[in-house]
């Protein structure tokens, strides 16, 4: 399989207002140099906690924010430097579902025109009959009702609000799609009719998915490999089976033993699993950034800046003890 | 271990009046809350978990109402409570720490000076008491360098010491039952991780009972002793942790399981509960679950199932009861 996304070194800095000490003009360091590869067809889970820049590399991968350095190779073009206009063709390849299905749909707009504004934008189909052959068919891909297209977004519930988000999403048949927390905000019951929906859909349009959430329950389910991040920076790498079954970086053993599990009585020892917050990404610790709350600490932790290595057959970590 | 009862809820119906017709949140149920147990109340969004624990405490305010039924603290009726008798219930027999600490908390004054007021409201002690006993709080939940948050303001901790404050400030008064409704959704997963250990030790430490409201089953099974499940207003099964995830016997119950991805790990399909959560602004014939059932049949459509005790287990289904081998 070739790989269909290839991230190189890429960062995403943010300025803020606030100045550091000397007057240098500081930066959120919302993703810090990131490269991993996803290969075509694949689902790559990205997991971690709120603010580590899963939404931020999410949005940089598809340039709907502009890298501050790093590179982006999009079915074997580097897109890193494309105009707007360039990157209009390549859209239609690389679409985008959000977490909140209330906030992502515009209100005044029906279904129907929601479903098709990629379509309308990239100019994919000929003639309105053509149009509305395909948002019929998208409608019936996705579980909806095809009687609703005309209704608003409001008289929707939220499971059927992310149908529409997958439907519209697909309306270009793009080869990748990065879904943003698709089900974080959905109860059980209708998480799991998204779920299924997207891995079919994944399966007969041979999609490949990046799939962004912070319920590893959700990507160990649909990832076929999974990155883990910790401010702004990849800690681990590795397929599923192997990241579940060998936890490596010390933060993603954390993340694994907080885990509620059903069955298990988790919790019931008072020593805490991890110590204190996440540091500020303005200001992120020296080395490695986990060092502040690392339970497996060294001296050199402070000091080197670990980098992404090989500890099995694609299984990388970011540990100076690795 | 010994059940005595601290919370009785008998038959409570509680109810909204709107727009468009009355909304009946909490359908008749009747539960007790044991002393020093952990209690945990599932269900999807909207099935009468906020509402249930509001009612405990009389907070229901209009235009919902308690239209029926009681709640009994020791024999006495807390919906039949004085406004002063009121307040020393809620405090020194149950607290309540909700879901987003940022609202319940007041961004203009210092956390410790929130949790001096909650313990002055109710004890007479002097400002000087008050500081030490809110410091001591503040170490009880974890909280390093109390003596320094004493003084900071809500905005200046993260979300998940804001929620220990918010515990801290719950157990001002040594509550025999501390209500926490979804106490950790907001929060990141090792930051819930450190929140269900304090509410463990708690638990242990002050001998106080716990209800603990979520819509995540991983979170009920790792902390409750006892869990009961609802749906749509109702308590459909009730049972001790073990029981409902090893044998769960509601096929809403067993749906919900099989939803989990977690418990799918190997399966290709997760399973899907078919249909909508009904309306609950209408009446219904029949359980309320069962167009979505698989196993309904015709009685289930038409007659409205009663609890029955199959085991330890409480359950609202026909499935159970004697006659359905014999039902349409
Ligand atoms: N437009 C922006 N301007 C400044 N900071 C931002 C912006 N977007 C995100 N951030 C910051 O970047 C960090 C990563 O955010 P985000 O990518 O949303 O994380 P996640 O999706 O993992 O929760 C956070 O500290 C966030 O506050
Ligand atoms: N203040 C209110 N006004 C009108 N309806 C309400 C109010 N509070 C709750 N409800 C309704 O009561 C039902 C149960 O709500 P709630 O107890 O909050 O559910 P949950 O299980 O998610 O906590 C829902 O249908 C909700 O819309
Ligand atoms: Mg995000
Ligand atoms: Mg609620």
């Amino acid at each position: 399989m070739s790989n269909l996304l290839e991230i190189s070194n890429l960062k995403k800095w943010f300025p803020v207002s606030s100045r550091s000490l000397w007057g240098k003009p500081a930066y959120v360091r919302a993703v810090d140099d990131v490269s991993f590869v996803v290969k075509e067809g694949e689902t790559m889970g990205i997991v971690g906690e709120s603010g580590c820049g899963k939404s931020t590399l999410g949005r940089t991968i598809l340039k709907l924010l502009q890298p501050t350095s790093g590179s982006v190779h999009f079915d074997g073009e580097d897109i890193t430097s494309f105009s707007n206009s360039r990157m209009r063709a390549v859209r239609r390849n690389m679409q985008i579902m959000f977490q909140d299905p209330y906030a992502s749909l515009d209100p005044r707009m029906t279904i129907a025109n929601i479903i098709a504004e990629p379509m309308d934008t990239m100019k994919t189909v000929q003639n309105s009959e053509q149009r509305l052959d395909h948002i019929v068919e998208l409608l019936e891909v996705c579980g909806i009702n095809k009687a609703f297209l005309n209704r608003y977004p409001h008289e929707f519930s939220g499971g059927q609000r992310q149908r529409i988000g997958i439907a519209r999403a697909l309306s270009v048949m793009p080869k990748l799609i990065v879904c943003d927390e698709p089900v974080s905000a959905l109860d059980v019951s209708i998480q799991s009719q998204i779920i299924n929906l997207l891995v079919d859909l994944q399966r007969r349009f041979n999609l490949t998915l990046v799939f962004i959430s912070h319920d590893l329950g959700v990507v160990e389910y649909i990832s076929d490999r999974v990155g883990v991040m910790y401010l702004g920076k990849i800690v681990e790498i590795a397929s599923k089976r192997e990241l579940f079954a060998h936890p490596t970086h010390p933060y993603t053993k954390a993340l694994l033993l907080s885990i509620p599990e059903i069955g298990s009585r988790k919790f019931e020892d008072e020593t805490p699993i991890l110590e204190g917050d996440i540091p500020s990404p303005i200001n992120p610790p020296s080395g490695c950034p986990f060092h502040t709350r690392c339970p497996e600490v060294m001296p050199d932790c402070s000091q080197i800046v670990p980098e992404l290595k090989e500890v099995g057959e694609g299984h990388l970590v970011s540990c100076i003890r690795h | 271990m010994a059940q005595e009862v601290l919370i009785q809820v008998k038959d409570l119906l509680t109810q909204f009046r709107l727009d468009d017709g009355l909304l009946t949140a909490v359908n008749g149920i009747s539960f007790e809350i044991h002393k020093g147990e952990t209690l945990g109340i599932v269900g999807e969004s909207g099935c009468g978990k906020s509402v249930t624990a509001l009612s405990l405490l009389n907070l229901i305010e209009p235009p919902g109402k308690v239209a029926g039924g009681e709640i009994l603290c020791d024999g006495v009726n807390v919906l039949k409570m004085n406004k002063r008798e009121l307040r020393s219930f809620r405090g020194n027999q149950i607290a309540m720490v909700f879901q987003e600490p940022m609202t319940s908390l007041n961004p203009v004054f210092t956390v410790g000076n929130q949790i001096d007021e909650v313990i002055r409201i109710h004890n007479r002690v002097s400002s000087h008491e008050a500081r030490e006993r809110t410091i001591e709080l503040l170490r009880l939940v974890n909280i390093p360098l109390p003596e320094q948050r004493y003084g900071e303001y809500p905005h200046q901790l993260s979300g998940g010491m804001r929620q220990r404050v918010m515990i801290a400030m719950a157990l001002a008064c040594n509550p025999k039952l501390l209500i926490c409704d979804e106490p950790t959704t907001a929060l990141d997963v090792t930051v819930q991780a450190q929140v269900l250990k304090l509410i463990n030790k708690l638990k242990r430490q002050m001998d106080m009972a716990i209800m603990l409201i979520t819509h995540d089953l991983a979170v009920i099974s790792s902390i409750a002793d006892r869990v009961i499940i609802m749906y749509a207003g109702q308590i459909v099964e009730e049972a001790i942790e073990r029981e409902i995830f090893t044998n769960p016997l509601h096929p809403y119950t067993e749906a919900l399981l099989k939803s989990i991805p977690s418990l799918s790990k190997n399966t290709e399909e997760l399973y899907m509960i078919k249909g909508m959560v009904p309306n609950l602004l209408q009446r219904h014939e029949g359980c309320l679950f069962a167009p979505r059932c698989e196993y309904a049949r015709e009685i289930c459509r038409s007659v409205e199932p009663s609890s029955c005790l199959v085991g330890n287990t409480k359950v609202l289904c026909h499935k159970y009861m004697d006659d359905w081998e014999v039902a349409p």
